[in-house]
């Protein structure tokens, strides 16, 4: 028959310990402040707007013939765009365009990079 | 064999139990965590709806056109730039709600004479005080040849430019 | 005779105290544990999402095409399914207002139109409309989570607002987007002239049209109407003796086929010196006229984007020298496209 005796405080004991147990990691949990990156951070963080910008920019000059004319005209119009990317935009871009006589196709080459995104894309179109 | 005594382990058990369960509820109910704020929600806002304006305003009307932008630029002056411009950033759905962004817009040119980038500021809106301000650019096609008028004082040659507007809430 | 057992230290039993107790206790430990690994669930909150979910809503509806969407050789884009018959509406998986994937920025006004006919859940449907606010849920903002919405949309120079969804509460999720809409529908003025034939020709080379690349300005004759003004009658009394023919030119070269013009929509429709549509002929002329081709007759009658044809028109007086009209870009004009505002709420 068991009695009141000191044998069974272990097991108070032990729901002291995990009490204080809890206590101590609520105080550390309150002392935490979450951080994380917010859904904004990331979204101002892909440059989504100078990647279309470029893109939408050299398809204006395909379409009014600069990529297709005077090898100067081209020449300095594309050193404008590399260096101001460059001085403005941190980022490195290079175009460079050829035609494909044979299957009757032009091509553009498209690298933009600001050390964040890196993007690559070969346009073509037929050649009329 | 049940009598009139309290069993201790039962006890002992029991009390342990409550004293948990008791500590995790308070714990719970009374613990606060700090998030950080999402400020950067209104930058995305207006970096989105400057870059949206730019490039309508860069759009021709049709094929073949020149965009009101680069009319600006090669001959206009910058003054319906910025009346468009504020015009389009300020408008709501709802047609009686105008809303009170400000702008300031600099044009950046390569001169292929001394190869430096070159800065003209083209129109503003207000003068920038330093509120919290995002900038948002456009690429440019130009040809300020004759009989352009030429205000900015650019290279007579086929060029692209940047024009950058610093947008803010005022 | 029950003799007690004595329990000394060296036995090896438990009491039954014992296990009840322990039992106790431990059960109530795990619901402890169990509890407090749930500690920081309390602390995920929505209200940051809301924005969040508002700015894709403004990229999808903006920038992206939707599905399915439309490519040259295609007849797919969503705004052409009759959503009345269930596999077409389970086919439209994302409503984008975009012309094209590579242009964004650029709307197209039959998918803004499309996009704001709705009905409620109940009355949805057999109907041709998107189910509101279902269809917007699962095809555009997408997410487990029932968010609402009101999407609108007015045109910069016009006081009318286009919108979708309830009066949103004072706080919401918010962005705010502009674009320009391509307005459908090129136009041509033809002159006639009155030298020999009392036959008025337009040659439509679809492969010369389709060849712009960049569709906010793209003649577009398979999907947008096309108006034919007719001017310049200087012969008193002249009318249009039938109604018009279209003759195709097969690609492989040989002579065209004639194809009468159908009598329902769509179709070509020919309005009179009156501007109300000719209801019989001979149709009287005047400088007032004008063909309308609707969208998707060619379409209907099978063309494609490299088809050559010819819409052939008689008169009873002489109206031109035979040969044809060319309708190309240095003839024909789109409208200019429209600037439009669109505002995404969520909460």
């Amino acid at each position: 028959m068991a009695r009141l005796t000191d044998e069974a405080q272990w097991i108070v004991m032990m729901g002291f310990i995990v009490s204080i147990t809890i206590f101590i990691l609520a105080i550390i949990i309150g002392e935490s402040a979450l951080i994380g990156k917010t859904t904004s951070e990331s979204v101002l963080e892909f440059s989504k707007a100078d990647v279309q910008d470029l893109r939408a920019e050299i398809m204006t000059l395909k379409d009014k013939g600069i990529l297709y004319g005077n090898p100067i005209d081209k020449s300095s119009v594309l050193e404008d765009i590399s260096n101001l990317s460059l001085q403005r935009r941190n980022a490195v871009v290079y175009v460079t365009n050829w035609t494909d006589k044979i299957e009757h196709m032009r091509y553009i080459y498209i690298h933009f990079n600001n050390g964040i995104t890196d993007y690559n894309e070969v346009y073509d179109e037929y050649d009329y | 064999m049940v009598d009139g005594l309290g069993q201790l382990y039962t006890i002992e058990g029991v009390a342990a139990g409550i004293l948990m369960v008791f500590t995790a509820y308070l714990v719970i109910s009374s613990t606060t965590v700090i998030t950080p704020q999402d400020i950067h929600i209104i930058d995305l806002q207006l970096e989105q709806l400057g870059n949206d304006a730019l490039a309508i305003l860069d759009t021709p009307d049709s094929l073949g056109e020149k965009s009101l932008l680069q009319r600006q630029i090669e001959n206009d002056g910058g003054n319906a730039f910025g009346e468009n411009f504020s015009r389009i950033i300020n408008s709501k759905v709802n047609p009686l709600e105008v809303d009170n962004l400000k702008f300031s817009a600099i044009l950046y040119y390569r001169d292929i004479s001394s190869g430096n980038t070159l800065s003209i500021p083209i129109n503003n809106s207000a003068t920038y005080l330093r509120e919290k301000a995002v900038k948002v650019k456009r690429w440019v096609y130009v040809n300020p040849v004759p009989p352009c008028s030429n205000p900015f004082g650019l290279n007579t040659r086929n060029q692209t430019v940047l024009v950058e507007v610093l947008l803010w809430r005022g | 005779m029950s003799k007690k057992r004595k329990l000394s230290r060296e036995s090896g039993q438990l009491s039954i105290d014992f296990l009840v107790g322990f039992t106790i206790f431990m059960i109530a430990f795990i619901y402890v544990t169990m509890m407090m690994s749930g500690l920081l669930i309390n602390f995920m909150s929505r209200t940051v999402d809301y924005d969040a979910v508002a700015y894709r809503t403004g990229v999808i509806l903006v920038e992206d095409p939707g599905e399915p969407r439309y490519y040259i050789g295609t007849t797919n884009n969503w705004h052409l399914l009759d959503l009345s018959i269930p596999a077409e509406r389970d086919s439209l998986k994302r409503l984008g207002l975009s012309l094209q994937r590579l242009t964004p920025g650029y709307l197209q006004q039959q998918k803004i139109d499309k996009f704001f006919t709705f009905a409620s859940s109940s009355a949805c449907s057999n109907v041709d409309a998107l189910c509101y606010p279902r269809d917007y849920q699962e095809k555009l903002i997408f997410g487990d989570y029932p968010y609402y919405f009101n999407i609108s949309l007015r045109y910069l120079n016009n006081p009318n607002i286009r919108y979708v969804g309830e009066i949103p509460p004072p706080k919401y999720g918010y962005i705010r987007r502009v674009a320009k809409v391509k307005q459908p529908g090129a136009s041509m003025e033809l002159n006639v002239t009155n030298w020999t034939s009392q036959n008025v020709i337009i040659r439509m080379d679809f492969s010369q049209l389709y060849r712009i690349s960049n569709p906010l300005y793209r003649i577009d004759p398979l999907n947008e109407k096309i108006t034919i003004l007719l001017r310049n009658f200087t012969i008193p009394n002249t009318m249009m003796q039938n109604p018009p023919f279209v003759y195709v030119y097969p690609s492989s070269g040989g002579a065209p086929t004639p194809l009468m013009v159908p009598v329902d929509s769509p179709t070509i429709l020919v309005y009179d010196s009156t501007g109300s549509r000719c209801a019989s002929y001979p149709c009287l002329m005047s400088n007032s006229s004008y063909i309308t081709v609707e969208e998707g007759f060619f379409k209907r009658i099978r063309f494609d984007e490299y088809s050559l044809i010819e819409i052939n028109m008689t008169f009873n007086q002489p109206v031109s020298d035979g040969s044809p009209y060319i309708f190309d870009y240095s003839t024909a004009s789109l409208p200019p496209p429209e600037t439009a505002v669109i505002e995404v709420k969520i909460w």
